[in-house]
């Protein structure tokens, strides 16, 4: 019994060691990032790119689904974003509300017809609509097959060389896509920028643009906040610096079209169809031998609402850490595999182990504690002192990307939203922390059964979400 | 120069092309209202019989060709501000009746002289009899 | 022999030693999180501080711009105002005036800027490409020709991004006498779009379309620049560029121009904006070539300069080309040209692009 203790000591040690190694890693990586990223705007001006004789076109594809209460305020958003020209698609998955209803009343949309440009394949298109008075906004009508295969038949109607995967209740800042497109111009090996996403619920929303921003009321949002920044800045900023960027938010990415087709469109099966795409494009591209990037940039912004209850943000955590589970075991050859450069050297052993199936270990650690404690094999001093430590490290972190968001962008411009975002970089990790773990545990376990269900977030309407 | 009885409506959101062209219509005499989004445009448009509204085809909240069809063909004249590079939404503008379309960066004393002729054109046009059809 | 321990944690070192490095460890963290909140903190107050002050002067600025834009105020009486320390502000005040206007308003933002410029010309010598890039990208939104030269130096720099912030600023800048040089930079700028930087080379003028038509002929120079060339002067409309296009498209080095498709795709695109019916047959040809691009630039050349004749040419391509691509680009030329019973027939036929056919029509019936 003791043996068993001891190596289980040792390994959630190690792992403890290695995990807050890494993030301490990746720390220095993002700050040296974001130091220089600021040098990179300054010499940036999105009005003169803007003022361009020429740009690329671009289409936004919003895949949507029940949303009648705001899909018109979402689409209006979308419209207003700065770009020369751009076209919108919106799919409406087989809505069992009024939300075609909606649109085609708001936008005047007429029955038309407009011929696929590629075959991926989908559940069957119903009817394909072009807006009277929105000349470029367009509705494409199709049976319900889930974000995966909508985001497909948008693919499949996509005329321009990129497009701009979105949900459908993102806003996207005015200048979100003239700044998401230069990486793609300023290098044509570019096949996909991802954005950063921010928490919209707290902040006045007025004529498709977030005109005020502010944290949120509710406790969990606040804590959502934190959590953003803290993986934006680590997980996205940070792989950037390496090189070695895997994960694009489904809620604003932009692709090379033609790549996204070659690779075969997104994968239907998978509850974070994002993710799978860009490992697989990874994938795809390296095993081919050809020179890609994946950017991530944090200019482009974009907001979206986040499950402001327990019930909501747990089903979406389940399901996230689902769908991680499932990319990852799906890819595993890439692991520590040198064919695959730094994606597979450094960023899938640090998804793989210490993200995906790390939390059985923290897990195990908690569970390990309590047992340690009870059974007498750990005095409380030398527990007590080891969380200390755990904690105090945590905090350590999430302060530093609250003060690199400072440093950057500083978006909350009020001090008591700052103050706030302090305090809950400490407090996140009595129990917020914990509880995201004992989420994706459950996600980890609903793999092992594969439950296909999608979770449900209440939707409490777009402007002003006080939650 | 008050051949500008009715006053001019800026429905323009980005503030530096406001503030020229708001700068340069009062010098030549004009009223101006000015309205930062697509819903205090309509509500103004509205309210008020404007001589031209000048407005912007990104403009939040709703667009410039929205605004444009909202209202009957020239009541009131519409003159359009957009971006370079898209040739069609010039067309487009143009097939719903817009009086008229310039792009930024514009010359301002130019742009000025454009929205100034609307009305002037427009009580011209109307002076002539219409030939009786049939 | 496995010590009998009754600590697991006893394998590493006494009991108090442990607690004591971990009590340090710890004590380490939270003085290093105190020092980020405590960062955080004053970046924030030093932001808004920045804020509310320069809040009031930018506004202050901004109306006194407009004024000097409209003439009633002579630039110097405003520069003289703004103290040296503050140019990068009162620079950043100036630049959105700068993407909005035009001609001789362009020329006073010029007046405006150009007493601050110098401290902006000092940093092209920084030994951070970041800092030279952005050094590079004032000068070209805020200086006038007398900045050329400055601009010039830097196109041998040795950071490929600075070399192109270069491009575009002095394509602004500069005239159609930097043509030759600037082409002679693009080789090194190979991985940037070519429409990014046409859409700056245009800036250089009709002056320089000879240069630029000079280079689109010339098989020594790299594709690249060559595609460049093209894109550009399609942007300046030098309808004389497209005797030019056509003649390398019909020279007897037919195949030499098929090695480098993607400049013959350019060609094509300025022929199909500004060439005319008599290019037509000239272009067929190329709707047989082996790169799909290349056909489909082709069909829709026949679009805009092809006649009723080419109808079966191009029904071909839609009935037959491999490339949906191509197809759909012929398909739409058809209906360019009039032409549209293949499209009929097709829409009636159990053939795979039967349903290309009927949406294309569908929209054009409507």
């Amino acid at each position: 019994m003791n043996a068993l203790l001891q190596w289980t000591t040792y390994v959630l040690i190690g792992y403890f060691v290695v995990l807050n190694g890494g993030y301490v890693f990746m720390s220095i990586i993002t700050f040296w990032g974001v130091v220089r990223y600021r040098y990179v705007l300054d010499a940036y001006n999105p009005e003169e790119a803007l003022a361009s004789e020429s740009l690329p076109s671009i289409t936004l594809i919003a895949p949507t689904y029940n949303e009648e209460s705001t899909c018109v305020a979402s689409i209006r958003a979308f419209l207003n974003v700065d770009y020369p020209n751009f076209e919108v698609l919106v799919v409406n998955d087989g809505s069992t509300d009024a939300t075609l209803e909606r649109l085609r009343n708001t936008f005047k949309l007429q029955p038309t017809s407009r011929p696929p440009t590629s075959d991926l394949p989908t559940e069957s298109i119903r009817q394909v609509y072009r807006s009277r008075t929105h000349p470029d906004l367009w509705v494409i009508d199709k049976e319900n097959g889930g974000k995966a295969d909508a985001l497909n038949a948008g693919v499949n109607f996509c005329e321009t060389s990129f497009f701009c995967a979105m949900d459908a209740d993102t806003i996207v800042e005015r200048e979100g896509l003239i700044r998401i497109v230069r990486p793609f111009l300023e290098n044509t090996s570019t096949v996909a920028v991802g954005g950063i996403i921010r928490v919209a619920n707290g902040c006045t929303i007025q004529s498709g643009r977030v005109q005020n921003v502010s944290m949120p009321q509710r406790l969990l949002s606040k804590l959502q906040v934190v959590e953003y920044l803290r993986a934006f800045f680590f997980g996205r900023l940070g792989w950037d610096t390496l090189g070695a960027m895997v994960i694009i938010s489904g809620a604003f990415g932009m692709f090379r079209r033609e790549t996204v087709v070659e690779v075969g469109g997104y994968e239907t099966d998978s509850v974070t169809e994002d993710l799978e795409l860009v490992l697989r494009m990874h994938r795809w591209l390296r095993e081919r031998g050809e020179e890609y990037r994946v950017r991530f940039i944090p200019d482009p912004v974009a907001w979206t609402e986040v499950p402001s209850t327990l019930s909501g943000l747990g089903s979406q955590r389940d399901r996230w850490h689902r769908g991680m589970v499932d990319s990852m075991i799906r890819h595993q050859r890439m692991l520590l595999n040198p064919r695959y450069g730094r994606v597979g050297l450094l960023a899938y052993p640090f998804f793989y182990f210490l993200e995906t199936f790390g939390v059985i270990l923290e897990f195990l650690g908690y569970a390990w504690f309590v047992v340690a404690l009870a059974t007498g094999t750990l005095s409380a001093p030398i527990a007590l002192a080891f969380f200390l430590v755990a904690f105090a490290l945590g905090m350590a972190l999430s302060l530093s990307a609250v003060a690199m968001e400072e440093l950057s962008f500083h978006r909350y411009q009020k001090t008591s939203d700052l103050l706030q975002l302090l305090l809950l970089s400490i407090l996140d990790n009595f129990g917020y922390r914990q509880l995201n773990a004992w989420w994706r545990i459950k996600g980890l376990w609903s793999y092992l059964r594969s439950k296909e269900e999608w979770g449900t977030i209440e939707r409490t309407g777009f402007n002003t979400s006080n939650a | 120069m008050s051949e500008l009885k009715e006053p001019i409506l800026l429905a323009l959101s980005h503030k530096p092309s406001a503030n020229l062209l708001e700068d340069r219509l009062c010098r030549k005499g004009a009223t101006v209202v000015r309205a930062p989004d697509g819903e205090q445009a309509l509500q103004h448009i509205r309210d008020t019989s404007f001589g031209v509204v000048v407005a912007e085809t990104g403009l939040p909240g709703r667009t410039g060709l929205e605004l444009l069809q909202s209202v009957p063909p020239l009541q009131p004249p519409f003159v359009l501000m957009g971006r370079r590079g898209n040739d069609e939404d010039v067309i487009r503008a143009f097939d719903m009746n817009a009086f008229d379309y310039f792009t930024r960066p514009f010359a301002p004393n130019i742009v000025t002289t454009r929205i100034l002729r609307v009305p002037r054109l427009l009580s011209t046009a109307t002076e002539r009899p219409v030939p009786a059809l049939a | 022999m496995r010590p009998n321990l009754s600590s697991p944690f006893e394998v590493f070192s006494p009991a108090s030693d442990l607690i004591a490095t971990l009590i340090l460890g710890s004590g380490a963290l939270m003085l290093l999180s105190v020092c980020f909140a405590a960062f955080a903190l004053g970046s924030h107050v030093w932001s808004r501080y920045q804020t509310r002050v320069w809040k009031r002067q930018k506004e202050d600025w901004d109306a006194q711009i407009v004024t000097v834009l409209a003439g009633d105020l002579r630039p110097q009486t405003l520069t003289d105002t703004v103290p040296k320390k503050y140019y990068g502000s009162f620079l950043e005040a100036l630049m959105p005036y700068a993407t909005v206007v035009d001609g001789a308003e362009k020329q006073i933002i010029q007046a405006l800027a150009a007493p601050f410029l110098p401290r902006v010309k000092a940093n092209l010598s920084s030994r951070r490409s970041l800092v030279r890039a952005r050094a590079v990208q004032r000068l070209g939104l805020l200086g006038g020709p007398e900045q050329a030269a400055a601009l010039r130096q830097m196109l041998d720099d040795s950071s490929p991004r600075v070399v192109e912030r270069t491009v575009h600023s002095l394509a602004r800048v500069g005239g159609a006498a930097d043509a030759e040089r600037l082409l002679d930079c693009l080789p090194r700028l190979a991985h940037v779009d070519p429409r990014h930087l046409s859409s700056s080379l245009v800036h250089l003028g009709e002056a320089a379309a000879p240069t630029m038509r000079a280079a689109m002929a010339d098989d020594e120079r790299p594709p690249f620049v060559r595609i460049c060339c093209a894109e550009t002067l399609r942007e300046l409309r030098d309808t004389a560029s497209v005797a030019a296009a056509a003649w390398l498209l019909e020279d007897a080095k037919f195949r030499d121009m098929l090695q480098f498709p993607k400049v013959t795709a350019s060609l094509l695109r300025l022929l199909k904006h500004l060439g005319k019916g008599v290019h037509g047959p000239l272009i067929r040809a190329y709707c047989h070539a082996p790169a799909s691009f290349v056909r489909l630039h082709a069909a829709r050349a026949l679009g805009q300069l092809g006649t009723p004749e080419d109808e079966v040419l191009l029904g071909a391509l839609v009935y037959g080309d491999e490339s949906r691509w191509v197809a759909l680009g012929a398909a739409r030329s058809l209906i360019e040209i009039g032409s549209i019973t293949p499209l009929r027939k097709l829409r009636t036929l159990d053939h795979p692009r039967a349903a290309l056919a009927s949406d294309l029509l569908l929209s054009f019936d409507q």
